[in-house]
């Protein structure tokens, strides 16, 4: 079967010997970068700074700090330092309750987390491009040469949104992105579990990779085969993670302490103690803290009460992941653990528990994810063409749109591989509907309310028809970067109007609307002459039918009413000549509305004569609307 | 590319009854050919056009490995549209049935100690009902009698259904 040649192997046209790709973990706390040497993956740093990067800008005065040379400043001038940004990538200022938690101003009256700074207003997009920037130029120095790509790890459970910015950040700080890879089936890359002269031999191994970082969870379960790395479902929570051990505990120190917080320091301050006594309580069964001048002590225990509900709840992410993977515990080989939080006794002992299998944890849990994005950044840049592994990755949030009520209609479910493009075909509800709404939004629920709003835009210029006649094709297409396009056409009149869209979260969907309207007229431009035949047609009708309704009836109307009609007659009748399809599809509405109530009046008239026993007349229903 | 059937991707027969390992093995092979990821970083590769093709590829995959699509494309190959909203139950003992599992699952006890091996159990009966209906629909197709095929797709529905109903249930007790 010769379906297309793609790289057989030894035919494929030589790459250009080692170009230069990097695996980046654009994490919630700490960010690395990793390259393949001749050795393998490795991790890029140095002696003086080590190589992971705390995912921390200062904007300065003239300068901005990136990493370990921004931490002196979490303290000294906090308002200016920002941590944890990836927790506001993707998101508006409706997806967080309380923003009085976080020690920054936020731009006020707006719908965006931009941050006022002292170097003016900061999205979490441009403070992540800068830690970006940061990460690939130290790649450059340390490899002595420029980089060709990089592969960048997003958590499996990010949506639409959170992926359109991760990738708007990588472009807004020049990197040509390579893939956006999801976390989780970069760990497993890392490893190499597919391998079979490792281990589980030429059988199929399930394993389960359980990814809790500082900011996001997620679970993805996974088959692999011969170098296939297949995912079969993915779970998570992108707002779950470390921060939010870190703020119970802090809770529980405000509460001990009897304090109360005012100052951004207070709260950076406060933070920073809480995490030291979680850091510690992975070793230790107790941790002193010295607080607001008292001593406190929080044992392991105690913590391990305070953050149960939270592990409860991945552990109950990972109950569902495991039953759409349609498989039962016990059938897990292994559960591969990744991020920092996983450091956590009684994350691994709930983990170890619920899956009854042996956890993998090896691999540093904080430089995994960079690794397995490095091997797979090798491979995308074509320094390996004769590679054997391949991943198939999925849809973690289903993606659909809303329909009448209010409703969502999934057109793509989750889990499904990628790369994906289904069609759905809606209809117009309305007779001459010209314009049609649509809503692209991704969740599970059932109600578009409560799932997250990708993109809204009109689609406008569909050739008027009776109500049902009309067959608008909508299309997601999800790419291998797991990223949605949405694109339509209607299909009965044989005009081909297709745009992708690319939803872009708050930021241009005005722009979208506007290019979505363009194409669709411009394509309609060679249908639009017959059209407008048609309408004026369909208007000389509904003047004559209007008219000798006058005629007949007219003392149902009163004289104001009787001229307001005629006028719009004389309108529709100037308009129909003007050869204005648009003029002409908005008066014939207008005099239909207008002709409604009279027509109203006569089926009213008509039934009561037939009540009175009076003989029908035949009801001339041209004017009906 | 369209002129392909989804059968036709994997080589195997126009069939109701197939192999999901051959079906599976078939697809792993083709997607080690046509991944995007295989051409990447060449230049002279439409990556749009790979992309396109591969969708083809997951979506044949997709309706073939699950017997409700697998059922709902062999009519479609024969020409006949299903149409789930036309496809009515008559059968009343049938639809009681339906009804009396539905509502035992709604009477399930959250608290009650045996809650998994509960859920094992309606599991169990769904995939009896779906297998029961798999081989009606395999019956009816082999001797084109389309009614009855359709009509045992319209059961396969609700035996998937009803497994989407109970993780409903599931992830309504559980808090998923």
């Amino acid at each position: 079967m010769s379906l297309l040649q793609i790289s057989e192997p030894g035919q494929s046209p030589q790459p250009h010997q080692g170009k230069l790709a990097v695996g980046i973990d654009l994490g919630t706390s700490n960010s690395l970068v990793c390259a393949v040497r001749r050795a393998g993956p490795v991790t890029i740093g140095d002696d003086e700074l080590g190589d992971l990067v705390p995912s921390i800008v200062h904007y300065g005065e003239n300068s901005t700090q990136v990493g370990k040379q921004a931490v002196p400043y979490l303290l000294s001038d906090t308002e200016n330092t920002l941590v944890s940004v990836k927790r506001f990538i993707g998101k508006s200022r409706d997806d967080f309750s309380d923003l009085s938690e976080f020690p920054y101003r936020f731009e006020d009256n707006a719908d965006s987390l931009r941050v006022q700074t002292r170097q003016g207003l900061v999205s979490p997009v441009e403070a992540s491009a800068k830690i970006l920037n940061y990460l690939v130029e130290r790649a450059e120095q340390q490899l002595r040469g420029s980089i060709d790509g990089a592969v960048i790890t997003v958590p499996a459970y990010f949506d639409d949104a959170q992926r359109q910015e991760t990738k708007a950040a990588a472009t807004l700080a020049g990197i040509k992105v390579l893939r956006l890879l999801n976390e989780p089936t970069a760990a497993a890359v890392a490893y190499g579990l597919d391998n079979p002269e490792e281990e589980g031999g030429d059988e199929d191994r399930l394993i389960a990779v359980y990814d809790l970082g500082g900011g996001t969870f997620d679970i993805s379960i996974l088959r692999l085969h011969r170098g296939v790395f297949e995912v079969l479902a993915t779970g998570g929570d992108s707002a779950l993670g470390g921060d939010d051990f870190d703020a119970l505990l802090a809770n529980w120190i405000l509460q001990q302490s009897q304090s109360t917080l005012s100052s951004p320091e207070q709260i950076r301050g406060l933070q920073l103690k809480a995490r030291q006594a979680k850091e510690d309580l992975a070793l230790l069964s107790e941790s002193p803290i010295e607080y607001n001048g008292q001593k406190l002590t929080l044992s392991r225990e105690q913590m391990n009460q305070l953050i149960d509900p939270l592990v409860e709840k991945t552990i109950r992410v990972c109950r569902r992941a495991l039953r759409d993977a349609e498989l039962e515990t016990g059938q897990i080989d292994a559960v591969v653990m990744v991020g920092g939080s996983t450091r956590v006794a009684l994350v691994q002992q709930k983990v170890a528990e619920f899956f009854d299998a042996p956890l993998k944890a090896d691999i540093d849990p904080d430089r995994v994810v960079a690794l397995g994005a490095a091997i797979q950044a090798d491979i995308l840049v074509g320094n390996h063409s004769d590679q054997n592994m391949l991943l198939l990755d999925v849809v973690p949030l289903s993606l659909g749109l809303e329909t009448v009520g209010g409703l969502t209609e999934k057109i793509i479910h989750r889990n499904t591989t990628i790369p994906v493009a289904r069609a759905q075909e809606f209809t117009t509800y309305k007779d001459g509907q010209t314009a049609m709404q649509i809503h692209v939004v991704q969740g599970e629920r059932e109600l578009v309310q409560d799932c997250r709003s990708l993109a809204k835009f009109e689609l406008t210029g569909i050739p008027p028809m009776v109500a049902g006649a009309a067959r608008i094709k909508v299309q997601f297409q999800v790419d291998t970067d797991g990223l949605l396009s949405v694109s339509a056409e209607e299909t009965t009149t044989g005009v081909r109007a297709e745009v992708a869209v690319k939803p872009s979260y708050g930021l241009q969907q005005e722009e979208i609307a506007t290019m979505l309207k363009d194409s669709f007229e411009h394509a309609t431009e060679d249908v639009a002459a017959r059209s407008l035949r048609e309408h004026q047609v369909e208007a000389e009708g509904l003047a004559l039918a209007i008219e000798s309704a006058l005629q007949a009836d007219g003392e149902l109307l009163d004289a104001e009413e009787q001229e307001v009609m005629q006028l719009a007659l004389e309108q529709l009748r100037k308009i129909v000549d003007s050869g204005n399809l648009r003029e002409l599809q908005c008066e014939i509405q207008h005099v239909s509305k207008l002709s409604e109530s009279f027509a109203a009046r006569r089926m009213d008239q008509s039934v009561r004569e037939a009540l009175s026993g009076h003989k029908v007349d035949e009801f001339d229903s041209t004017t009906d609307t | 590319m369209s002129s392909r059937t989804h059968f036709e991707w994997f080589s195997i027969p126009h069939s109701f009854d197939i192999d999901l390992q051959v079906l599976r093995s078939a697809y792993l092979e083709l997607q080690k050919q046509l991944h995007p990821d295989r051409s990447a970083g060449q230049e002279a590769i439409d990556q749009n056009q790979v992309v396109r093709l591969n969708s083809q590829l997951n979506d044949a995959y997709d309706r073939l490995k699950d017997p409700v699509k697998r059922a709902i494309y062999l009519l479609e190959l024969a020409g006949i549209n299903y149409d789930a909203d036309r496809q009515t139950q008559d059968d009343p003992s049938y639809l009681m049935q339906q009804l009396e599992i539905r509502e035992e699952l709604a009477d399930l006890d959250p608290d009650a100690a045996n809650i998994d091996t509960e859920f094992a159990r309606f599991r169990a009966i769904a995939q009896d009902h779906l297998e029961e209906q798999c081989e009606a629909f395999k019956s009816a197709y082999e001797v084109q009698d389309w009614q009855a095929a359709a009509s045992a797709i319209g059961r396969m529905m609700f035996a998937d259904k009803l497994n989407r109903d109970i993780n409903e249930r599931e992830e309504q007790i559980f808090d998923f």
